[in-house]
C-alpha cells in the first residue's frame, strides 16, 4: 500500500486531570474487571438500536445518505473553493474567521483571545474538537479555566476522565458512580439513586458559569458556506446559552464541517439527531451568522492532520463524517470495553480511523486490533463511510511501520503458500487424532492450549479435506432438476473456502448436491487455496496481495476453459473478499483491478445464487414436519452482503420452516478471525451471549452461511456443553433434497409395482 | 365563477391548515409540548392569565420584539390584570417562571418552532424562563425543514447575520444511564400557543 504513515509526533494523550493515560493493556483489563461498565454501554447500545431504527422509518435512510454523501463529496472535492466561502460569508457577518494548522496553533488562538478580553474562565459546550487539541489543561496550564457546561461533559470532567463516548461522553457510567461523584466533589450529600436530583444539582452547580464566562464556546455540527453560518445542535440548551450570554463566542470546528448550502444542512439535520439518539430532531438546532449584537464571536478553523487526511484517497471520506456516534453504538467489542479502550480521544469505529492523523499512528496501534471486521459500523453510518475498510488501510499502517506479532507472522506466511499450507495441514490431520475427540480438538488436554480452549473448542482438522473428495479439476454432471427453477442448466464454479475445504468438507458436499439437484453443472477449479481473507484482515498487504492473484489465477484458468455462469461459495466472507476486497486491495494497479472486477461480477454466495438465479419457488422443498430453527446473520452476509430477507425467504418459504428469531440478530457472534487469540476474554463474551440468545428461542437448530461462524459457535457449545445443532444453510437444504428425492423415488417405485 | 374557487380555495387552505396542526401535535405530544389555540390577542392574553394561576408565576416575561410586533396582545395582558415586563438586563431573564415570545415559523415535519431574536435581550427569555410560551401565527405553519430552509437562509443573509434556533420539545438530558430528565439549562415546559390573529 502506497500509504504514508503521517508523521504526527503526539505526546501521550492526558486524562481530564493532565495526568498522562495509562497503558492500553491496564485499560484493557481494567475495562473488564469493571462490574457495571459493560452493562452500561450494552444497555445505551440497545437503547439506541431500539430508537434509532424506529426514527430512520420516518425517511428514506439510504437514499438520504446517498444524497448527503454528495454533498459532502463536493466539499471534499472543493474544499479550499468552500473554505474560502464560508470565510468570507461569515467576516462578512461579523465574525472573525482564524485557521488553525494544528492543536498547538489553536490553542493559542483561544489563548490570545482570552488575554485580549482579560477572561479567565471559559464556558463550554460540547465541543470534540476541544478534548482533540486537548485545550483544557492546556489552558489551565495558562491560568485560565474552562468548565463544560454538557451535563456528561462536565460529569467526565469532574471524574478525570476523558469522554468515552463522541456523543454520550459518560454513557460508561451509571447513577451510583455518578452520584458518588457528586458526593466527593461537591462535599454534600447528594443522591445515589434519584437521576432527576443527580441531574438538578449538576445544572444549579454550573449554571452560574454561563453568566461570569469572559468567554463561551462552542463546537459546531456544521459550517454552512453559503452563508458563513454555524450549525449548532444541542439538547440541554447549554450549548445556546454560551454562545449568547458571555461577551465573546469562539466556536471550536474542523474543516471538514463544511456543508455547500442550507439544503444540505436540512438533510444533515434530517441524518444527524436520527443517528445520533434516535431523536428526530435535537431540542435545538441553532444556527448562528455573525456574532449577538455587542458581542464577538470568533471561528476557529482547525486543520490538525484534516489535510493529510484529505490527500488520502483512503481516508478522504472520514472527512465525511458528522460525529453522530452510530458508530461506536453498533460496535460488538465497544460495548465490552467502552470508548476509553475502543479508540483513542475519538472513540468507536471513526475514531480508529482518524486518530493516526490527529495523534500518529502510535496513539491508535493497539485499539485498532479490537475491531473485528463486523461491518456494522458501515450499515448505520449517515454517510456511508466505508469504516471496516479504513480500519484494516490503517491497520495495515501500523503493520507497516511496527511489524507483527511473530506467532501471527509465520502462520500467515505458511497460509500464504498454498504447497505448504498444504502440507501443513495433511501432517496437522495426522497428528492430532491422539487428541480427537468427535470433530474437536479437546485443548484442555494440552496446558497450551488451556486458556484459549476453555470456553471454545478446537475444531478437528477433516480426515480428508474436500480437495481429496470431490473431483477437482473436473467436473459432477446435473442431475435432473429436482424441483422447478431458473439455474436448471446452468454451470456454476465451486469456490469452497478453505475452512469447508480442511475442517467441513460434508458443507462443500452439500452445496453441490443441492446444485446438482437443480439441474446446475458443478465444476471444481483446480488449485485453489484460501482467498487471503485472514492475511487481509490481519493487515499484511503483501500475503494478501499474493493469494489475491493466486486465486484469480486459479479461477480465471477454469473461467477460461469452460462457460461458468457463476462463481459460487457457500461461505459469505470468501463471497465479500473477492467481489469486494480485491478491488480495493489493487486499487492502485490497474491491470489487476479489472481483473479482479471481472470476477466479482461472477462470484456469487449460495443463498444469493437461490434466490435470485435459482429463483427456488415457496413450498417446493417442504415437508409435512414443521421444523423449529434460529438464524444466525453473518456479518459478513448481513452487512457485507446485505442478506437480510434472502436466507429467511429460503428457510422460512421454501423450506417451510419455522424461524424463531435471535434477540439483536445483527449483533456479531465474535468470531472475528484471529480476534478470539488476541482478545479471548471479548470474543467469549460476544459468542456467549449469541449462544444464550439461541437457546432462548427454543429453536433447536441453528443456522448461518458463514463457516468461521460455525467453527466459533460449534467450539463453545461444545466446550459449555449446550445443546444446540449448529449448521450451514446448504447442509439443511441437502437434507431436505434427499427427503424429496427418496419421496419421489419411494412414489416412483409405487406407481411401478 | 371566482368567488366559488376562492371559497373552495379557502376551505382546501383551512383543510391543509388543519392536517398540518394535526400533524405538528403527533410529533410534540410525545415530548411533552402542550399545543393550543387561540383566535385573537385576548384570547391568548386569557390563557396566560390562567396559565400563570396554574402554575403560580408572579409576573410573565414578554420579549420585547414581542411588544412592539403586538401592541395589542400588550394591552390585552394588562386589560387581563397580567403583571408583565421585559426584561432590560440578561438577569431578569434568568430562570424567570413564565416567558412569552414570538415564533417565526412552525414545522409540522419536526413538531419544532423557531426563535430568532438577534438581540441577547429577546433571545434570553426563551433561552432562560422556567415556562416557555412560543406564540406562532397559525399562517407559519410550514409542512417541512425544505420550507424552513428558505427562511433560514434569509435570516442568515440579513446584514449583520442572525441567531436562530428551532426548538423541538422542552430542554433535556438522557446522560445518565439514557434515563429522560427534563429542564436543564432551557426551559422545562414548552407551550406551543397558535393564534389566529396577533395584533
Ligand atoms: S467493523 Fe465491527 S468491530 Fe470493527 S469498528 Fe466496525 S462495528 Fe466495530
Ligand atoms: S463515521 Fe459515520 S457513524 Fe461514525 S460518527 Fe462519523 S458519521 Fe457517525
Amino acid at each position: 500500500m502506497k500509504t504514508e504513515v503521517p508523521a504526527v509526533e503526539h505526546a501521550p494523550a492526558h486524562n481530564g486531570h493532565g495526568a498522562p493515560e495509562t497503558s492500553f493493556r491496564s485499560r484493557y483489563e481494567a475495562a473488564l474487571n469493571n462490574p457495571t461498565l459493560a452493562g452500561n454501554v450494552e444497555r445505551f447500545q440497545r437503547n439506541w438500536r431500539t430508537n434509532r431504527d424506529r426514527a430512520m422509518t420516518e425517511i428514506p435512510f439510504e437514499e438520504m445518505r446517498r444524497q448527503f454523501k454528495a454533498a459532502k463529496t463536493r466539499v471534499t472535492d472543493n474544499l479550499d473553493t468552500y473554505l474560502a466561502q464560508f470565510t468570507a460569508m461569515a467576516e462578512q457577518a461579523g465574525a472573525t474567521v482564524h485557521y488553525a494548522e494544528d492543536a498547538d496553533a489553536a490553542n493559542r488562538i483561544v489563548l490570545e483571545i482570552c488575554r485580549k478580553h482579560g477572561a479567565t474562565l471559559i464556558a463550554k459546550s460540547k465541543s470534540m474538537v476541544s478534548e482533540e487539541i486537548e485545550l483544557n489543561h492546556r489552558l489551565a496550564d495558562e491560568g485560565i479555566s474552562v468548565i463544560e457546561t454538557d451535563m456528561g461533559e462536565w460529569i467526565i470532567q469532574q471524574a478525570g476522565q476523558r469522554p468515552s463516548h463522541i456523543v454520550g461522553p459518560a454513557l460508561h457510567m451509571g447513577r451510583k458512580e455518578v452520584g458518588s461523584l457528586l458526593n466527593r466533589v461537591l462535599e454534600r450529600p447528594v443522591s445515589l439513586e434519584d437521576i432527576p436530583e443527580q441531574v438538578r444539582t449538576i445544572r444549579d452547580e454550573m449554571r452560574p458559569a454561563f453568566f461570569n464566562a469572559g468567554v463561551g464556546m462552542t463546537g459546531a455540527n456544521a459550517l454552512i458556506a453559503e452563508t458563513g453560518t454555524v450549525m449548532m445542535c444541542t439538547n440541554e440548551g447549554n450549548g445556546r446559552l454560551a454562545s449568547s450570554v458571555p461577551p465573546v463566542h469562539i466556536v471550536l470546528a474542523g474543516i471538514e464541517k463544511l456543508v455547500p448550502t442550507w439544503d444540505d444542512a436540512m438533510t444533515q439535520l434530517r441524518l444527524l439527531a436520527r443517528s445520533g439518539t434516535g431523536q428526530r430532531l435535537t431540542v435545538y438546532s441553532t444556527f448562528i451568522t455573525g456574532p449577538t449584537p455587542g458581542h464577538e464571536m470568533h471561528i476557529i478553523l482547525v486543520d490538525n492532520g484534516r489535510r493529510a487526511m484529505h490527500a488520502m484517497k483512503e481516508f478522504v471520506e472520514a472527512m465525511h463524517c458528522i460525529r453522530c456516534g452510530a458508530c461506536a453504538n453498533v460496535c460488538p467489542p465497544y460495548r465490552e470495553v467502552s470508548g476509553h479502550v475502543f479508540g483513542h480521544i475519538y472513540t468507536g469505529a471513526i475514531g480508529l480511523v482518524v486518530t493516526p492523523f490527529h495523534h500518529g499512528i502510535d496513539a491508535v496501534a493497539k485499539p485498532q486490533s479490537l475491531c473485528l471486521s463486523c461491518n456494522a459500523c458501515e450499515t448505520v453510518c449517515p454517510v456511508g463511510i466505508p469504516l471496516p475498510r479504513q480500519i484494516i488501510d490503517v491497520r495495515k499502517m501500523v503493520v507497516q511501520k511496527k511489524g507483527m506479532p511473530t506467532a501471527k507472522r509465520v502462520v500467515l506466511d505458511v497460509y500464504s503458500r498454498p504447497k505448504l499450507f498444504d502440507a501443513a495441514t495433511r501432517i496437522g490431520s495426522r497428528a492430532q487424532r491422539p487428541l480427537k475427540r468427535g470433530r474437536f480438538i479437546r485443548g484442555r488436554h494440552v496446558p497450551i492450549l488451556k486458556s484459549q480452549t476453555r470456553w471454545r473448542s478446537m475444531p478437528a482438522l477433516a480426515r480428508r479435506p474436500l480437495r481429496d473428495r470431490a473431483p477437482y479439476g473436473g467436473v459432477q454432471e446435473a442431475g435432473p432438476a429436482l424441483i422447478p427453477n431458473e439455474a436448471a442448466g446452468k454451470t456454476v464454479a465451486l469456490f469452497p473456502g478453505c475452512l469447508t475445504d480442511r475442517l467441513y468438507p460434508e458443507q462443500g458436499e452439500a452445496i453441490a448436491a443441492t446444485l446438482r439437484a437443480l439441474g446446475v453443472r458443478v465444476v471444481y477449479p483446480p488449485g485453489l487455496h484460501c482467498c487471503g481473507l485472514p492475511a487481509n484482515n490481519s493487515g499484511d498487504d503483501a500475503n494478501a496481495k499474493r493469494m489475491a492473484r493466486h486465486t484469480i489465477r486459479a479461477l480465471e484458468r477454469t473461467l477460461d476453459g469452460t462457460r461458468i455462469d457463476a462463481i459460487v461459495s457457500g461461505s459469505a466472507s470468501c463471497v465479500a473478499t473477492l467481489a469486494q476486497d480485491y478491488l480495493h486491495l489493487f486499487r492502485d494497479d490497474p491491470a489487476w483491478k479489472l481483473r479482479a472486477e471481472r470476477l466479482a461480477e461472477r462470484v456469487m454466495d449460495f443463498t444469493t445464487f437461490l434466490t435470485k438465479v435459482a429463483k427456488l419457488p415457496a413450498g417446493s422443498l417442504a415437508t409435512d414436519e414443521r421444523m423449529v430453527v434460529t438464524y444466525h446473520d453473518s456479518c459478513q452476509g448481513l452487512n457485507a452482503l446485505g442478506l437480510r430477507e434472502e436466507p429467511r425467504y429460503l428457510l422460512r418459504d421454501v423450506l417451510g420452516c419455522e424461524i424463531q428469531e435471535l434477540e439483536e440478530n445483527t449483533l456479531c457472534c465474535g468470531f472475528g478471525g484471529s480476534f478470539g487469540f488476541e482478545y479471548p476474554e471479548v470474543s467469549e463474551r460476544l459468542m456467549n451471549r449469541k449462544l444464550n440468545n439461541a437457546q432462548a428461542t427454543g429453536a433447536p437448530v441453528l443456522v448461518t452461511d458463514n463457516q468461521g461462524c460455525i467453527m466459533h459457535l460449534r467450539g463453545g457449545c461444545d466446550a459449555s456443553g449446550r445443546r444446540l445443532r449448529i449448521v450451514h444453510l446448504a447442509e439443511l437444504i441437502a437434507e431436505r433434497i434427499q427427503q424429496v428425492e427418496a419421496k419421489q423415488t419411494g412414489q416412483q417405485t409405487a406407481a411401478q409395482s | 365563477m371566482t368567488a366559488r374557487s376562492d371559497a373552495t380555495n379557502a376551505a382546501e387552505a383551512v383543510e391543509n391548515r388543519d392536517r398540518l396542526l394535526a400533524a405538528f401535535e403527533e410529533r410534540v405530544s410525545p415530548l411533552g409540548v402542550r399545543v393550543e389555540r387561540a383566535e385573537s390577542s385576548v384570547e391568548v392574553a386569557r390563557f396566560l392569565a390562567g396559565l400563570s394561576r396554574e402554575i403560580n408565576a408572579p409576573r410573565v416575561t414578554i420579549s420585547a420584539e414581542l411588544v412592539t410586533n403586538a401592541p395589542g396582545f400588550a394591552a390585552a395582558l394588562t386589560a387581563e390584570g397580567i403583571e408583565w415586563r421585559s426584561p432590560e438586563e440578561v438577569s431578569e431573564a434568568r430562570d424567570a417562571p413564565l416567558g412569552v415570545s414570538l415564533a417565526k415559523l412552525a414545522i409540522a415535519e419536526t413538531g419544532s418552532f423557531l426563535l430568532n431574536e438577534p438581540g441577547l435581550l429577546d433571545r434570553a427569555v426563551g433561552l432562560m424562563s422556567k415556562v416557555h410560551v412560543a406564540l406562532v401565527p397559525i399562517g407559519a405553519l410550514v409542512p417541512s425543514l425544505d420550507e424552513a430552509a428558505g427562511v433560514l437562509r434569509r435570516i442568515a443573509q440579513r446584514p449583520g447575520g442572525g441567531y436562530a434556533s428551532l426548538v423541538t420539545g422542552p430542554s433535556r438530558t438522557a446522560d445518565i444511564e439514557m434515563s429522560l430528565t427534563v429542564g436543564v439549562q432551557g426551559p422545562e415546559i414548552e407551550i406551543v400557543l397558535f393564534v389566529d390573529r396577533l395584533d
